[in-house]
């Protein structure tokens, strides 16, 4: 087999009238320099990597030219980068694509993310990989010849789709590829048209429900390296959420899939201090959320209660809209109980955490009402603090990042929209209420404990004494290495869902706590 | 640092200041309008018929730990400005025509040679590159590999000095190149091309998965297609050659009969 050689003529055809022209301006240094520096930076092998030794200004991590070493030595550019949060898999991503740039073997590249990670990227590329590249905004230009980053929502719309639908991209990166599980929506659609070269999907979760969802990401990146649909339920699926022939199976996900974890990568001596406070309810919040036990004939099902002592945990303005939900009579009790509270004594404890250490600080909580009752509450004792929302605008969000970078030193989050969130400056974090699920709690610490951080990182639980919340603590989040561990090996990917989908349902279908218990404690068991 | 003094130099500007890490430098007129990126000023200089004053530019090539001022800059090796100066130096020596400075009181007899650098890349799943420093003495024909090295500490100059005079060429420039690349051609012939055996065993693998995960169905025929253009041109193994740059050397006889 003898590959085709390709001649470009175009020195050849200028020679003529090179030769005709009596004068010429170049020097010989000039003429030996042009030859001497291009030689310095050719890739004179197939493998290996130009890039670090040409990007002085930044240390890439081992795991992450190893990965871009796979990706293209034995990926062949299609890859999915599966690395769990805050591991860098942004700066992966550049340096793949930055190596093919260096290569000539890319150089129209598109960047698809959330609408919220545009700037983002676009900094990161910046000022990590030095890729200059277009943000695309309301009046895109997809003529643009090299590489642009946009959001997916707006990529996929039909007017651009179209646009598209004749063009060639060298390499397609799509960040929080997860959400491509799905064929029959516009987004997966819309990728599979794309004429890509190269493909790159990034994904800190790649399977969150069913076999189904790798099946389909795989597909898309290379359709038929698992079989056919129909193959690949006879060959391999076993049910909704095992796998037959697991060997192979590995195998085939390993060949298009890289996946690092925090513990086999971690080499930073960033450690990670955790603390539980279990708090004393004041007489008033006790007799409140006791209140709230004796309701069990009240309310419709356990779920309601369940989720109404969570709330109770928070705040009382978190559980204030499940309370009007209630039978009158019951209402107007709970309510006067609920007035009587003064004081907060979780948000007391969090105000002295955050004197004893004036620094910024991130706190979390699941509910919007205790997230502005806290706001005004720092507000009255001369804190300035800024919320952050999963339904704010890109540029709310980016403002409220950088009054956090700045003025503010205190950030109140909920969990939605801090996907993708990075605040490598703040190494403190507050857990004000806790999450049923401790993948989100993960997700939490990931937004300050990451690629990045260089200090070591202070995780405060705060729980009440003697509630739900002390009681899930000490199940879900003391066990929380178990989980961790089981969680995020490649081997056990598809274990993750099951594990999830038992937690899930353990908390939606209980019908008593104690059941609830019971439920979780045989999931650790069985994991141990 | 190396490339940043002998690219300034070579390109005529003045070079005020250097140290281990930064190099300050007066730039031409020319060399601000490459690289300045101010086409207004010089726009308005020009209507105006007046001379305009190029700038002072430092250059670092690590950081300071200090915020940069006006006229100052980071450059690093493989960094969008280091590409714009590499680039504009490759346009610039796209051809050259140069003479040998010999120090001879007796004529010179100077012979012509057409030397080329031709960048030859490999292409597949992956890619390499190499330069073939080649000329082709335009009198004899004979064609000398390497050849940057032989001559690389020889002094070339824009202009035939005093006494020196230029044998005319028997073999046209045109020919000679096209005789050195059907030199190269045949070179790369005989090349072993294991790369590209391999690159076509995973094309054709991919193909068949592709193939099978379709499996003649119909209406998705133009998904398919667009997958399998994909994998062709992720994996096809060509060679591209295309010239850096070169240019008619003018050598001494003697110069000839020492390689």
């Amino acid at each position: 087999m003898k590959p085709q050689i390709t001649f470009d003529h175009s020195w050849e055809q200028q020679l003529p009238d090179w030769l005709r022209s009596s004068h010429t301006v170049s020097s010989w240094p000039l003429f030996k320099l042009a030859i001497e520096t291009k030689l310095r930076i050719i890739p004179d092998e197939f493998h290996g990597l130009l890039t670090p030794s040409l990007l002085t200004s930044i240390d890439f991590l081992p795991h992450q030219t190893a990965a871009a070493r796979t990706v293209m030595e034995e990926m062949n550019g299609t890859a999915i980068l599966a690395d769990e949060v805050g591991l860098g898999k942004t700066i992966e991503a550049g340096l793949i694509l930055k190596e093919y740039m260096l290569r000539g073997l890319v150089s129209r590249a598109l960047i698809l993310t959330p609408a919220s990670l545009v700037n983002q990227w676009a900094k990161e590329l910046r000022e990590k990989c030095q890729i200059y590249a277009l943000v695309q905004k309301k009046k895109p230009d997809w003529t643009w010849n090299g590489v642009q980053i946009a959001s997916i929502d707006s990529a996929k719309q039909a007017k651009n789709a179209e646009a598209m639908e004749g063009m060639i991209f060298d390499m397609v990166i799509i960040d929080e590829a997860h959400r491509l599980k799905n064929p029959a929506t516009l987004n997966y659609q819309f990728v599979r048209r794309l004429n890509k070269t190269y493909c790159l999907l990034l994904t800190a979760t790649p399977v969150q429900n069913n076999v189904d969802e790798l099946f389909h990401l795989v597909s898309l990146l290379k359709p038929g390296h698992f079989g056919s649909s129909d193959s690949f339920n006879s060959r391999f699926k076993n049910g909704k959420r095992s796998i037959h022939d697991q060997d192979s199976f590995k195998a085939l996900l390993q060949k298009v899939m890289i996946r690092n974890r925090r513990d086999e990568t971690d080499q930073s001596p960033v450690k990670r201090f955790v603390e539980t406070i279990r708090i004393t309810q004041t007489k008033e919040e006790k007799a409140f959320y006791e209140a709230l036990i004796q309701l069990k004939d009240a309310v419709p099902n356990a779920m309601t209660l369940l989720t109404l002592q969570r709330e109770a945990c928070s705040s009382k303005y978190a559980a204030l809209s499940t309370i009007q939900k209630l039978p009158g009579q019951e209402r107007e009790e709970i309510t006067r109980l609920a007035e009587a509270i003064t004081a907060n004594s979780k948000a007391e404890e969090t105000l002295s955490i955050i004197k004893n250490h004036p620094e910024k600080t991130i706190i979390f909580t699941q509910y919007r009402a205790t997230q502005r009752y806290l706001e005004s509450y720092f507000r009255e004792h001369g804190l300035m603090a800024v919320s952050f929302q999963g339904n704010f605008k890109k540029g709310k969000k980016d403002w409220m990042v950088e009054l956090f970078k700045g003025p503010a030193n205190v950030l109140i989050a909920t969990e939605a929209g801090s996907e993708g969130l990075n605040l490598q400056f703040c190494r403190r974090l507050i857990n004000f209420d806790l999450p049923w699920n401790p993948m989100k709690l993960e997700q939490r610490i990931g937004r300050i404990h990451r690629f990045g951080q260089e200090q070591d990182v202070h995780i405060y639980h705060l729980a009440y004494e003697q509630t739900v919340e002390d009681r899930m603590l000490t199940l879900l989040h003391e066990k929380i290495h178990l989980f961790q561990s089981a969680i995020g090996k490649l081997d056990d990917i598809l274990d993750q869902n099951w594990i999830e989908e038992h937690l899930h349902d353990a908390f939606h279908h209980s019908k008593s706590i104690r059941e609830w218990e019971i439920k979780v404690h045989n999931l650790a068991a069985a994991l141990e | 640092m190396s490339f940043l003094e002998q690219f300034f130099s070579a390109c005529n500007c003045r070079i005020i200041a250097r140290d281990d890490h930064s190099i300050k430098v007066e730039l031409t007129e020319e060399a601000d309008r490459a690289f300045m990126n101010r086409p207004f000023y010089w726009h308005y200089k020009d209507q105006l018929n007046e001379k305009g004053a190029p700038m002072t530019v430092t250059f670092y090539v690590k950081h300071t730990g200090q915020p940069l001022r006006a006229q100052e800059e980071y450059i690093s090796f493989g960094s969008p400005r280091f590409h714009q100066l590499l680039d504009y130096a490759k346009k610039k020596s796209s051809f050259v025509r140069l003479y040998e400075q010999c120090q001879s009181i007796q004529p010179v007899k100077m012979e012509p040679w057409l030397f080329v650098h031709f960048l030859v890349s490999y292409e597949a799943n992956g890619k390499k590159e190499r330069m073939e420093s080649i000329a082709i003495h335009l009198i004899s024909g004979k064609v000398h590999h390497d050849f940057l090295s032989k001559i690389s500490t020889i002094p070339f100059d824009q202009t035939i000095p005093s006494l020196h005079y230029v044998l005319s060429p028997f073999i046209t420039p045109v020919s000679g190149l096209k005789r050195l690349r059907k030199l190269l051609e045949n070179e790369l012939d005989q090349e072993d091309h294991e790369w590209a055996k391999e690159a076509k065993k995973k094309q054709e693998k991919e193909l068949s998965l592709l193939h099978a995960f379709y499996n003649g169905n119909e209406e998705d025929h133009e998904l398919y297609n667009k997958e399998k253009e994909a994998i062709m041109r992720r994996f096809e193994p060509v060679i591209h050659v295309s010239v850096l740059n070169g240019g008619l050397f003018y050598l001494s006889h003697e110069r000839y009969h020492s390689f």
